[in-house]
């Protein structure tokens, strides 16, 4: 529970400072900063994940990317008697895809064209800083009121360049139904990112069929995954791709295998980019 | 895409009149066949025709006792190097090295490593690869360097093997892959077997390197839909399909073999001599001749108008008739696209189907060298293909 009182005598140099929500890692404040709209993220002293903790504000202080809120200040704070590490961004006021899509979840392929660009161009910047985001979900794109689009949450992500904090085996860490096999599996060899370029397929995919072709219907995770490990996404067939260059875009995102999708996601933009402009061009 | 020669028992004179023909890029050597000074004298004369040599070190398994191939200094190598120690880079290095020295001899155009037959792909199997091409690159800077993928049946029956082993290939410091799948069967019937074989392929072409698939024959023509750069195929059928047993089995003469068939290239069928007998009789040889695009005259006795069994026609001539067939079709196979290679295929395999029943409502019957229970398998692979790797091919062709 977080003390108002406490956060700001802790934090004299933000204002209006004001409870948001919370999730599974973290509690969220919204302030302001000299008159601008700040998130101030305090990470939950979860025993064990304080190295993942450190690890998800380097990875976000290093990140330069138009989709991602930018990082102001972090940094640890004694809170309640505990040490607390806190991140604080710039505030995304908007919503998330997942509502998005609760509202209307069939959407326009020109919405769903741009979407695209965006996550992959974002999945670009995450590789050059040897990056895996590992949580790219509709929960965690939000758009802000000027329609622009943002990829929120590193908590789960991994820098390919420092050594693994889990062991390799066993279930991995991720969301099922769009992290790919071999992240839930957690095959570390494997994971890099094309595991980001599965999760993109799938939010695409589901996009434009309105639904989760893994998630409907399935009774329980373990049903989930029984599909995922067999069962390829079915073939978007779409009036505004006559040619199906996107939808076998998306299908080689969304393989099973790592070894079937693009080698990387600047890869991944590279063969998006012309598919992404004519489709733009034509669509209405 | 391209043909070479793959070297079996009795191969030398056929690859003199084929090579000196322009039939086929080259040869593969096989020292299961071919004493060292055999392999020199052929290596010469291959490179006189100005045709490429590659030398198939055929490690494929560390318990073969054919007495030819392990006489070779580098077998002996590879035969005392320890089963541990062969999975380090020094157990690497003192196999390469020997085998290197082979290459120099034989003028090679590029160095095909050694590759152990995986029965499944393991860590240890991928390690000892990845060790392979680390003392290639290291050792061998005057041509290219091909690391040999060996799989059983069972290993290419598998998906997810199958994609280890492209994953792990990605990090293989070579510029290309001599593939080699254990088959069932000459004319393979598992769909899966197949399209696995294709996706193999294609993903290791995707990962911008040279793919050569030894032991083939005209099954493997859709190959050249995955986009692989040569196929390697030879007269008998241990040379048309990788059966392991033969690095056991020191006798070459097998009474199988003795038939002598004839290959109809637009069935994609062999015949008995016997059933040109019956085409003649039944008015429907002439549509059995080869289409002369292909450029084989070595059947043209059988079509002179006399009863196909009345003329002499052998073994020799039904060789050499297949390969330089099987070198035409090959030529052909690859086009402009994936997808008009893929309909190419396609095509071929449609006008076969058409000729087979034909042919087979006029009494003319293949046996088990007809393609009739193939077609669709074949059909099918090329769309598991399409469905795998399709996109990606289709963007880099």
């Amino acid at each position: 529970m977080i003390d108002l009182g406490e956060l700001r005598s802790q934090f004299p140099h933000l204002a209006n400072i004001t409870p948001v929500g919370s999730g599974g890692q973290k509690e969220v404040c919204r302030a302001e900063l000299q008159s601008r709209h700040v998130a101030l993220k305090l990470i939950l002293p979860i025993p064990g994940s304080e190295d993942r903790t450190l690890r998800e504000i380097q990875a976000i202080r290093q990140l330069s990317s138009p989709c991602v809120p930018k990082v102001i200040e972090s940094g640890e704070r004694t809170l309640c008697g505990q040490k607390r590490h806190f991140i604080i961004e710039d505030f995304i006021e908007g919503e998330t895809y997942r509502t998005i899509l609760q509202q209307k979840p069939v959407r326009d392929f020109r919405h769903v064209l741009e979407l695209a660009w965006v996550l992959l161009n974002a999945a670009a910047d995450f590789e050059r800083i040897h990056l895996v985001h590992r949580d790219i979900k509709p929960e965690n794109i939000m758009i802000d009121r000027s329609g622009k689009i943002w990829i929120l949450d590193f908590g789960i992500a991994r820098h390919l360049n420092l050594p693994s904090l889990t062991p390799t085996g066993g279930f991995g860490i991720g969301t099922i139904g769009y992290a790919p096999p071999e992240q839930y599996r957690n095959l570390k060899p494997e994971i890099d990112g094309r595991a980001d370029l599965f999760a993109i397929g799938i939010v695409i995919h589901e996009s434009l069929t309105g639904s989760h072709y893994y998630l409907q219907g399935a009774p329980d995770m373990l049903a989930v995954i029984h599909k995922m490990d067999r069962l390829d996404l079915p073939r978007l067939a779409l009036a505004e791709d006559p040619t199906n260059e996107f939808a076998d875009f998306v299908a080689s995102l969304c393989q099973r295998f790592p070894s079937r999708r693009p080698r990387s996601a600047t890869e991944a933009v590279a063969w998006y980019e012309p598919i992404y402009r004519r489709l733009q061009s034509i669509t209405p | 895409m391209k043909l070479y020669l793959q070297f079996g028992y009795g191969m030398i004179a056929h690859c003199d009149e084929l090579l000196g023909g322009d039939i086929a890029e080259g040869v593969v050597l096989s020292p299961r066949d071919l004493t060292l000074e055999q392999l020199v004298d052929v290596a010469g004369n291959t490179n006189t025709a100005n045709k490429a040599v590659l030398f198939d070190p055929q490690c494929y398994i560390r318990d073969a006792d054919h007495a030819r191939l392990t006489e070779h200094a580098y077998w002996k190598s590879f035969k005392k190097t320890g089963t541990n120690n062969i999975l380090t880079p020094n157990g690497a290095a003192q196999i390469v090295g020997p085998l290197y020295a082979y290459n120099l001899v034989l003028e090679t155009e590029a160095v095909v490593l050694p590759g152990l037959m995986a029965e499944a792909v393991t860590s240890d199997w991928l390690t000892m690869h990845r060790n392979f091409a680390a003392e290639g690159a290291r050792l061998i800077k005057d041509r290219p360097v091909y690391s040999t993928i060996a799989l059983s049946a069972d290993a290419t029956l598998d998906e997810s093997q199958i994609e280890a082993v492209v994953e792990d290939a990605a990090r293989w410091n070579v510029s290309g892959f001599y593939v080699v799948v254990q088959a069932a069967k000459y004319l393979v019937e598992d769909i899966n077997w197949l399209a696995n074989l294709l996706i193999l392929t294609a993903g290791l072409k995707l990962l911008g390197k040279k793919v050569i698939v030894g032991y083939s024959n005209h099954q493997s023509l859709c190959l050249a839909a995955a986009n692989v750069d040569a196929i390697a195929s030879g007269t008998w059928l241990n040379v048309r399909a990788f059966d392991p047993s033969k690095f056991y089995i020191p006798d070459e003469d097998d009474v199988s073999r003795r038939t002598t068939w004839y290959y109809c290239p637009q069935a994609l069928s062999e015949y008995k001599i016997i059933f040109l007998d019956a085409a003649r009789r039944t008015g429907i040889l002439d549509a059995m001749r080869p289409p002369a695009a292909l450029g084989s005259t070595f059947a043209d006795p059988l079509f002179a108008g006399a009863a196909p069994t009345s003329v002499n026609w052998g073994e020799q001539a039904a060789f050499r008739h297949y390969l330089t067939c099987l070198n035409g079709q090959v030529l052909q196979a690859r086009k402009g696209s994936f997808d008009e290679t893929v309909n190419q295929h396609r095509s071929l395999l449609d006008a076969a189907e058409a000729n087979l029943k034909k042919f087979r409502t006029s009494g003319v019957l293949g046996g088990d060298r007809d393609f009739s229970q193939i077609l669709d398998i074949n059909r099918s692979a090329l769309t598991m293909l399409t469905h795998a790797r399709g996109a990606q091919l289709r963007r880099v062709w």
